[in-house]
């Protein structure tokens, strides 16, 4: 099975491209740090953020329940799916009753992470997504490379040849005409479909009402139009109380692209007069996340995507190298409690150094977990005989200098040759050249 | 067992313990200004309008809508002075999807993001799917930050669809290019209507 890294090598041939996304997220990752430092109690923040989240996972059980009550009591339909399979069967149950062709989506890493497109696909119900740019990489058959920015791997002329094939208009790289295209194509699915499927970014127990934050105006489009509003959501989306809203909404979009707000932070809390709304409570997997005492912060995670714009190994990767539904540093430690095997090589696809944990809005500790999950996978791991080997020569002092004067020695005498050796550790960069002395030797001669 | 209590027990026995209890929440007292919200709905992409800047509706209309056909109004200062017929009720999607402006009351304005808090009872959709949204709101209605607007909120009768809206609709996916009017409106413009009100 091919690891993180394999998987990169095809990204990274094409160099002006991943130099652009490289830049561009960095760029995004600067706009952040700008809407950050305007606000004053930023750090406050982050602290009550991430506070409020650990307190309500400790409790999670108590406030599932009391969201449920109020929320029944608001006349929203609650389901439970403990895993994948039977979120999507509930999903299909409703669809079916109602025979519909064709269903919205707008964008919801949970419905990726259930594979709820092909589920309903292959039983004769079309997906249209309705997020731009998930519209575009579902076109283009693929799936989205960043959870805020799903096409970020694009570029203007991909996407100006698929929207010549898909809707048969003339090509362009114009951004602003091909929105407009998009808006047209897609509007005449909001007003015919009888049934929208949306996300959830916040569930709040007190007042039995679920936030949906969006930029482009779909899921409010999709779901007010249609008869049927269908939201899923993770176990972990509660909050206690409406007020805690004001933390999070200043933390994530200022978080994910440097935004003051999402243009829209629509507020649930009954369906419409002749309308219903369907919310799905889904676990696969997360329960089991919170009773490991090393990773269940994780859980806190509001997917602003800010790990993923700050990693350095995600910006010259790109998303699909990772080739899991979250990617980027909060899925490298999601993913390996799916499939260990897997995604056994995903905590290595870090330089730990620690600025996804230094910018996380909810505190995440995302690099000592990475660690930590590098000790837990490495049984899983192919015997490596140059890490092993290292491991002996650091915690050995003499083996260390001998084995330091041999290196010299072969890289005097024998250049090119550790380069044959180490391959993976010398593509793309060379060695340094052989000073005069060692350090150790010319401190000596200082005394 | 149903999957509710499969679930609920799973969390029961894994939840981690002694997590910490709910933190208060205090935040400095701070005054709101007018140009705070006025730059931060500019940062957004809209446009804030004092009212009583406005001598001739029917004009600045034209002037910011051309050839508009259809408005929907919910403030009773737009529905008097604009031409009855292009003052429509819509009563489908059909209907409301030809609307070229909607007018909506804003009821809180936040000042550190441009966020208006709209309840929009008869049709959901409204703010949404005109072309262009103009939000009324008074300025004596606008708040700090977000915690001094959810308490404001909390004084209200919870509505059953509220929204927080900040600038027009927008997207980026094509190259990070900002385009406004993704599938919402093209345009957001607000109105202080201190004087009008």
């Amino acid at each position: 099975m091919k690891g993180h890294s394999q998987i990169a090598s095809s990204f990274l041939q094409n160099e002006p491209h991943v130099d652009w996304h490289d830049q561009t997220l960095w760029w995004i990752r600067e706009k952040r740090d700008k809407a950050a430092n305007q606000v004053e109690e930023w750090e406050a923040l982050r602290d009550l953020a991430s506070r409020i989240k650990e307190h309500t996972l400790g409790r999670l059980d108590e406030y599932l329940e009391v969201f449920e009550k109020n929320s029944l009591k608001n006349g929203i339909k609650i389901h439970w799916a403990k895993d994948a399979m039977e979120h999507n069967r509930i999903i299909f149950n409703i669809l079916k009753e109602r025979n519909v062709p064709f269903v919205v989506k707008s964008k919801s890493m949970l419905t990726e992470e259930c594979e709820l497109n092909s589920y309903l696909e292959t039983r004769g119900i079309e997906v249209i997504d309705s997020d731009l740019g998930e519209r575009i990489i579902q076109w283009m058959k693929q799936k989205p490379s960043h959870i805020v920015l799903p096409a970020i791997h694009l570029k203007k002329k991909e996407i100006g040849e698929i929207f010549e094939k898909k809707l048969q208009v003339p090509f362009t790289e114009d951004a602003e005409e091909l929105t407009r295209m998009a808006r047209k194509h897609l509007r005449y699915y909001f007003l015919t479909s009888q049934v929208a499927i949306t996300g959830v970014n916040f569930a709040v127990a007190d007042s039995g009402s679920f936030v949906i934050c969006t930029n482009e105006g779909n899921a409010d489009m999709a779901t007010h139009l249609a008869d049927v509003h269908i939201a899923s959501m993770g176990i972990e989306k509660i909050i206690p109380k409406q007020q805690h809203l004001g933390v999070f909404l200043r933390l994530l979009a200022r978080s994910a692209t440097g935004q003051p707000i999402t243009t829209y932070s629509s507020h649930f809390r009954k369906p419409a007069h002749d309308k219903e709304i369907h919310l799905i409570i889904v676990d696969n997997g997360r329960s089991e996340i919170l009773g490991k005492p090393k990773y269940w912060k994780a859980l806190k995670c509001i997917r602003c995507g800010a790990c993923m714009n700050t990693c350095p190994v995600f910006r010259k990767t790109g998303g699909h190298s990772y080739e899991s539904t979250i990617p980027g540093p909060i899925g490298a430690i999601l993913a390996p409690h799916k499939d260990p095997q897997k995604y056994k090589s995903l905590p290595f696809a870090s330089t730990l150094c620690g600025s996804c944990t230094a910018i996380c809005p909810v505190k995440i500790d995302i690099d000592d977990q990475l660690y930590h999950w590098r000790q837990d996978l490495k049984d899983m791991r192919p015997w490596n005989a140059i890490p092993a080997f290292a491991g002996k020569v650091l915690a050995n002092p003499k083996l260390f200098d001998s084995m330091g004067s041999f290196m010299v020695f072969l890289q005097k005498f024998f250049p090119g040759f550790l380069r044959t050796v180490f391959t993976n550790y010398t593509k793309g960069r060379s060695l340094p050249e052989i000073p005069e002395q060692s350090f150790k030797n010319w401190h000596k001669n200082q005394s | 067992m149903k999957s509710r209590e499969i679930i609920l027990g799973r969390i029961k026995n894994n939840k981690p313990q002694e997590t910490a209890s709910l933190p208060n929440m205090m935040f400095p007292a701070r005054k709101s200004s007018s140009e705070e919200f006025i730059n931060s709905v500019k940062l957004v992409g809209g446009k804030v309008v004092y009212g009583q800047d406005i001598p001739e509706l029917r004009e600045w209309m034209h002037e910011r809508f051309g050839d508009y056909k259809k408005v929907c109004s919910e403030e009773k200062w737009f529905t008097k002075n604009l031409a009855a017929e292009k003052m429509i009720h819509p009563a489908n999607s059909q209907e409301l999807s030809e609307l070229d402006v909607a007018i909506i009351n804003g009821l809180v304005g936040v000042a550190e993001n441009g966020a208006i808090w709209i309840e929009c009872q008869n049709h959901r959709v409204l703010p949404f799917i005109a072309q262009h949204l103009i939000l009324t709101l008074k300025e004596e209605n606008i708040v700090p930050t977000m915690h001094e607007a959810y308490d404001k909120l909390q004084e209200r009768q919870q509505p059953g669809f509220g929204c927080f809206i900040s600038g027009p609709s927008k997207t980026a996916d094509i190259e990070q290019s900002l385009v406004y009017g993704a599938h919402g409106p093209i345009s957001l413009t607000v109105i202080f209507t201190h004087q009008n009100g």
